[in-house]
C-alpha cells in the first residue's frame, strides 16, 4: 500500500514517459520556444494554455492531455468570470490550473 | 623645575589608571554582575510569552526550548511544550506542530492539556485536508476526556470535516451530537437543517451536459449558462469539420488526415468540457451555499457553568 502511494507519488513527478506524450509535450516546447516569442503572449490564463498543456499530459497521459489541452481552449471565454485573478510578471491573469478542471475525476 | 614638573605628570597618569582600575574592578564584582542578570522562570515563560503575543512565533518557540533547558524541572513545562505546539500551529508549520503535540503527550501522558493538544493537532489535519486524521483526532478528545470543555467544538469541527468531504449524512449526524446546552447547539443546528435543503439545490446533470455535448457540439455549454464557450465549441467543432470534408473532397487526403485528427480533440475536448463546466457549476452552488451556512449567525441565551450567570453568546464559523 505505501509502495503504491510512493510510486504513485512518482509518477505525478516525474509524469507519463511513453513515446507519445513525449512527442506531444516536445511539440508543445517548440511552440513554447520558437513560435510564441514571434507570436506574442496571447494566453491571459496562468498557468498560459502551453504550460496548462504540458502539465495535463505529464498528470494524464496523451489521450486525457490532449482532450484536456482542447477544454482548456474551448473554456478560456467564460472561465475569465468565474476564475480569481492573478498577477504575474506585472500582468493580470486568471487562475485556471489542471487541478480545477480535473477534481471531479478523483471524486466518487 | 622641569623635572619636578615631569613627576607630577607621572603621577597624575598612573593614578588615573589606577583610579579607573579600581572603578572597573568595582563593576565587575560577581555579586553585583549576577544581581543583573538574573532570569528566573516567570520571567523567561513572559519573555517567550511576549514572543507569542506579539505574532512572532518562531523567536517564541526559541525562548520556550531555552526554558526547557534552563527549567527542566518547572511547574510550567506542560505548558510551555503546549505553547511550542501552538506557536507552530500558528506559525503554519503543521508538521512540527504534530510533532511537538506528540512530544507534549509523551512528556505528560496525563497532563491536563491533553484535551487541547489532540483539537489543535485536529486542526492542523483540516487545515492540511487530511479529514480523516482530523477526525481521529477529535474522536480522542470525544472518546477519552469526557469532562472536557472542547468536546462540542470537537463534535462540530467533526462535522465541518464531514462538510468539506460532501459527506452531508456524516454531517448531519454529527451536528445533531451537539446538546442543546451548548453554545454550539444554535449554529450546529441551523447548519444541520441548511443542509438538510442540499437536495433542493438547482444541480445540473453533467451527463446531460456531455450526452448534449456530443449531439451537437457547443450545446452542453449552453445547458450551463457558458454561452460563449458554447459558442467556441460549435465553431471549432464545425470549421474543422468542413476544413476535413472539404479537403478530402479535394483529395487532400494529407490535409484531411490533420484536420481530422485534431477535430477528435476539439469533439473530445467539447464533450470533456461540457461535464466539466457542469461539474464547476455544481461546486460553485455547493460551496456558495456552505459558505453561506457558515456565515449565519447564531444568537443564543447560556448560562455559565462556573458561577450560574447568564449570557448572550454571538456564534459564527471561521
Amino acid at each position: 500500500m505505501e509502495e503504491a502511494s510512493r510510486n504513485k507519488a512518482i509518477r505525478e513527478r516525474v509524469g507519463d514517459q511513453s513515446i507519445l506524450n513525449m512527442a506531444f509535450i516536445k511539440g508543445i516546447k517548440f511552440f513554447q520556444n520558437v513560435i510564441s516569442p514571434v507570436d506574442g503572449d496571447r494566453c491571459p490564463m496562468y498557468p498560459s494554455c502551453s504550460e496548462y498543456g504540458i502539465q495535463a499530459l505529464k498528470k494524464h497521459g496523451p489521450f486525457l492531455g490532449f482532450v484536456m489541452i482542447a477544454d482548456r481552449l474551448i473554456h478560456e471565454r467564460d472561465e475569465m468570470t468565474y476564475a480569481p485573478t492573478v498577477i504575474v510578471n506585472g500582468m493580470r491573469r486568471y487562475y485556471d490550473p489542471v487541478e480545477n478542471n480535473d477534481f471531479w475525476l478523483s471524486e466518487k | 623645575m622641569r623635572g619636578s614638573f615631569a613627576y607630577f605628570i607621572r603621577l597624575f597618569i598612573i593614578s588615573s589608571l589606577f583610579f579607573s582600575c579600581s572603578v572597573l574592578a568595582e563593576e565587575l564584582k560577581p555579586e553585583t554582575h549576577n544581581k543583573a542578570l538574573i532570569i528566573d522562570e516567570t520571567s523567561q515563560f513572559n519573555l517567550a510569552g511576549q514572543f507569542f503575543n506579539e505574532g512572532d512565533y518562531f523567536r517564541a518557540i526559541t525562548e520556550y526550548k531555552r526554558f526547557i533547558y534552563f527549567f527542566p524541572e518547572s511547574s510550567l513545562l506542560e505548558m510551555v511544550y503546549f505553547k511550542i505546539g501552538e506557536a507552530y500551529f500558528k506559525g503554519k508549520r503543521w508538521e512540527d506542530a504534530i510533532h511537538a503535540f506528540e512530544r507534549l503527550r509523551e512528556e505528560f501522558p496525563e497532563g491536563k492539556l491533553t484535551d487541547r493538544s489532540y483539537y489543535l493537532g485536529g486542526m492542523v489535519y483540516f487545515y492540511k485536508k487530511d479529514y480523516s486524521s482530523s477526525r481521529k483526532q477529535f474522536k480522542k478528545i470525544i472518546d477519552s476526556f469526557t469532562a472536557s470543555e472542547l468536546i462540542d467544538d470537537a463534535i462540530l469541527q467533526i462535522a465541518m470535516s464531514y462538510v468539506e468531504e460532501e459527506k452531508w449524512l456524516e454531517a448531519l449526524g454529527s451536528f445533531r451530537g451537539i446538546g442543546k446546552e451548548s453554545n454550539l447547539y444554535h449554529f450546529a443546528e441551523n447548519f444541520a437543517s441548511g443542509l438538510g435543503e442540499m437536495d433542493k439545490l438547482p444541480l445540473k446533470s453533467p451527463a446531460l451536459a456531455g450526452t448534449l455535448a456530443a449531439i451537437l457540439p457547443g450545446s452542453g455549454h449552453f445547458y450551463t449558462g457558458r454561452e460563449k464557450d458554447g459558442i467556441t465549441a460549435f465553431s471549432l467543432n464545425g470549421a474543422f469539420i468542413w476544413g476535413a470534408v472539404e479537403s478530402y473532397n479535394n483529395k487532400n487526403y494529407a490535409v484531411a488526415g490533420i484536420l481530422a485528427f485534431f477535430e477528435l480533440g476539439w469533439y473530445f475536448g467539447n464533450i470533456y468540457s461540457a461535464v466539466n463546466s457542469t461539474h464547476k457549476y455544481n461546486k460553485r452552488l455547493k460551496d456558495g451555499y456552505i459558505k453561506s451556512l457558515k456565515e449565519k449567525r447564531g444568537i443564543s441565551l447560556g448560562i455559565n457553568p462556573v458561577d450560574k450567570s447568564y449570557y448572550l453568546a454571538f456564534n459564527f464559523y471561521f
